[in-house]
């Protein structure tokens, strides 16, 4: 408080510079996921669904870096081969949010009146829900598996990026440079998509990197718990809950995949919230 | 008069809000095209037998006759017939509830008794090394995913004590706490860091307001600022985000219960979905929803206890 203005921008540009650093280290952790989600088969050493019952459960070694598992299989390959599953799987489902969020809250905003009133409700309701379970019950009836919860993302993961498209919407609505848009007769679709949307999506973008990786989380804690993706296919909570059995001689099971889903999400944290403070700014 | 006028609009909205779940849990049972009543007799019943079920609950009358019926027998407490049992599903739910309101109880107490303490030295020194920590702290139990996070307390803290079980709830209270203590404080490091960012902005923000300026100029001391003055001003937010935190809450219950075999609703819930039960899980799903919606509720009432604008009578 009674400190110098020189020592208070010095300790911003500080603060500054330690948030470019930790978005950078989010930017990193995701790449490294990335490449190693394309590259997976050329850099797995095994082959992720071969068996080798005699090399049942081995501690990690120079031939098997994070060891095998119940039936033989390398964790490291399974581990990696399971980034071509959940990372994808958590993009698609993020973007099916997205897409569905993104069209209601724009006719919402922009149509206004009853339309944004119903999707408004609809939004409440739903949301009341305890939406996670609700994706459960769905399972249940579409059977486990990747369309059931990529439906239940559709059916319930647009509601925030109608919220925020449409407060945006509302916003922008009311600049001189939207009604200067409008006098110079375009049609109102077109004063939507190329001057509303552009200036109203910044929000979104942000909330998008961190849905990714709540859909990720999402994903694996319904595969943990049998109703997601289905074994052999490696998929991170999978394997958590095949490693479970054997968590007090080879903690190595579960501890390699789960680090995976952390260290993942722990990237699109950083950097989403590096994302959400420029962008605001 | 006001308060009564909000207190009604409340329970018009629960009202509205349950009527909507049990809409969509029947639309989800008729949508899966699944036969009750050969679900619950088997493949071998005959079709006469069938037939004759089908009438007695009723399937053979129009779908909103159905629902009605449906709605009636719940406001009976009738949850319908498990297809995996054929017992009735109000008893498996009413032997599964105390467990999982135990854990939530616990888990959101724990959470509290996290992210208040912590809050308070980040807002005591804002910036200082406790604060990184801090920080890292909320980063880690956002991106924890729940079943492995209690998988390691499990490795951590369980196994090498031997001080808590790992499975199962015990017969008596003390055990079940001790049952319920580690899944709970699972759920508790998962609900904290949202506190934590919630209560640590309005805070700060409390404590640079004029008010508190003012009594700072008085001489009151920094305790007396921060709890007297400040604090009382910036739990409404908190407790908002709390009720937000409900429908997540139950979700990480569901994952820890099966973490742990803690054989509450979670549980059941996802035994029965992996058992194409949909009678326990339509019922579940609706019981955890009720919860839900009870528990926002409860937050708003505590709100109003801190906000003299909605306890104003004018």
């Amino acid at each position: 408080m009674s400190a110098a203005p020189s020592t208070i921008a010095i300790a911003t540009a500080r603060r500054q510079r330690a948030r470019a650093r930790i978005s950078w280290i989010g930017i990193g952790i995701v790449v490294v996921f990335a490449l190693l989600a394309v590259l997976g088969p050329m850099l797995t050493p095994y082959d992720p669904l071969a068996q080798t019952l005699l090399d049942r459960l081995q501690p990690p070694s120079a031939a098997h870096l994070l060891g095998t598992d119940a039936l033989g299989r390398d964790v490291l390959s399974r581990v990696i081969a399971a980034g071509r599953v959940d990372l994808p799987l958590g993009l698609a489902a993020a973007m099916i949010s997205a897409t569905v969020g993104s069209i209601l809250g724009s006719v919402g905003g922009f149509i206004g009146r009853w339309v944004d009133t119903l999707l408004m409700r609809l939004g409440d309701l739903v949301m009341a829900f305890p939406t996670y379970v609700l994706v459960i019950a769905l399972v249940t009836v579409m059977g486990a598996g990747i369309p059931a919860i990529l439906v239940s993302f559709a059916l319930l993961g647009w509601i925030p990026y109608a919220r925020l498209l449409r407060a945006e919407i509302r916003r922008v609505t009311h600049e001189e440079y939207i009604a200067a848009a409008r006098l110079s007769g375009i049609s109102e679709l077109r004063v939507l998509l190329q001057h509303v949307l552009p200036n109203a999506v910044r929000p979104s973008i942000a909330y998008f990197v961190l849905d990714i990786m709540m859909a990720i989380l999402t994903l694996a804690s319904l595969s943990y718990l049998g109703l997601g993706v289905q074994p052999p296919t490696p998929e991170w909570g999978t394997m958590v809950a095949e490693g479970q059995p054997y968590l007090q001689t080879n903690w190595w099971l579960t501890a390699a995949p789960g680090g995976a889903i952390a260290v993942l999400g722990l990237g699109f944290l950083l950097l989403g919230e590096s994302l959400e403070t420029r962008l605001r700014g | 008069m006001r308060r009564a006028v909000i207190a009604v609009k409340r329970l018009a909205q629960v009202v509205v809000l349950m009527l909507g779940c049990t809409l969509l849990v029947f639309v989800i049972q008729a949508a899966s095209g699944r036969d009750p009543a050969r679900a619950i007799l088997g493949q071998r019943a005959s079709a006469e037998q069938v037939e004759a079920l089908r009438a007695q609950l009723g399937l053979d009358q129009p779908l909103p006759l159905q629902y009605l019926r449906f709605l009636g027998n719940l406001l009976h407490g009738d949850f319908g017939v498990s297809y995996y049992s054929g017992g009735a599903v109000g008893t498996l739910i009413a032997g599964r509830l105390g467990t999982t309101l135990l854990l939530l109880v616990v888990a959101f107490v724990l959470s509290l008794a996290i992210s208040m303490p912590l809050t308070m030295t980040v807002v005591r020194r804002p910036g200082g090394i406790l604060d990184g920590v801090i920080r890292a702290f909320t980063l880690v139990g956002t991106v924890m995913p729940a079943f492995w996070l209690g998988i390691l307390l499990i490795l951590l803290i369980a196994l090498p004590t031997g001080w808590f079980p790992v499975s199962g709830y015990g017969q008596t209270l003390p055990e079940h706490l001790r049952a319920v203590a580690l899944p709970a404080l699972t759920l508790a490091i998962g609900l904290a860091p949202v506190q934590i960012r919630t209560l640590r902005t309005s805070w700060l923000r409390a404590m640079q307001s004029p008010y508190v300026e003012a009594a700072r100029s008085r001489g009151a001391r920094q305790s007396r600022l921060m709890f007297a003055h400040a604090l009382p001003n910036s739990v409404i937010p908190l407790i908002s985000i709390v009720a937000v935190q409900a429908g997540w809450s139950i979700f990480l219950a569901v994952i820890v219960e099966n973490t742990f075999r803690l054989p509450g609703l979670g549980q059941g819930l996802v035994l029965a979905a992996n058992q194409s039960d949909l009678p326990v899980v339509n019922a579940t799903t609706l019981v955890l929803a009720l919860m839900v919606v009870l528990i926002s509720l409860v937050a708003d009432w505590i709100s109003t206890l801190f906000d003299p604008k909605l306890r104003s009578a004018s």
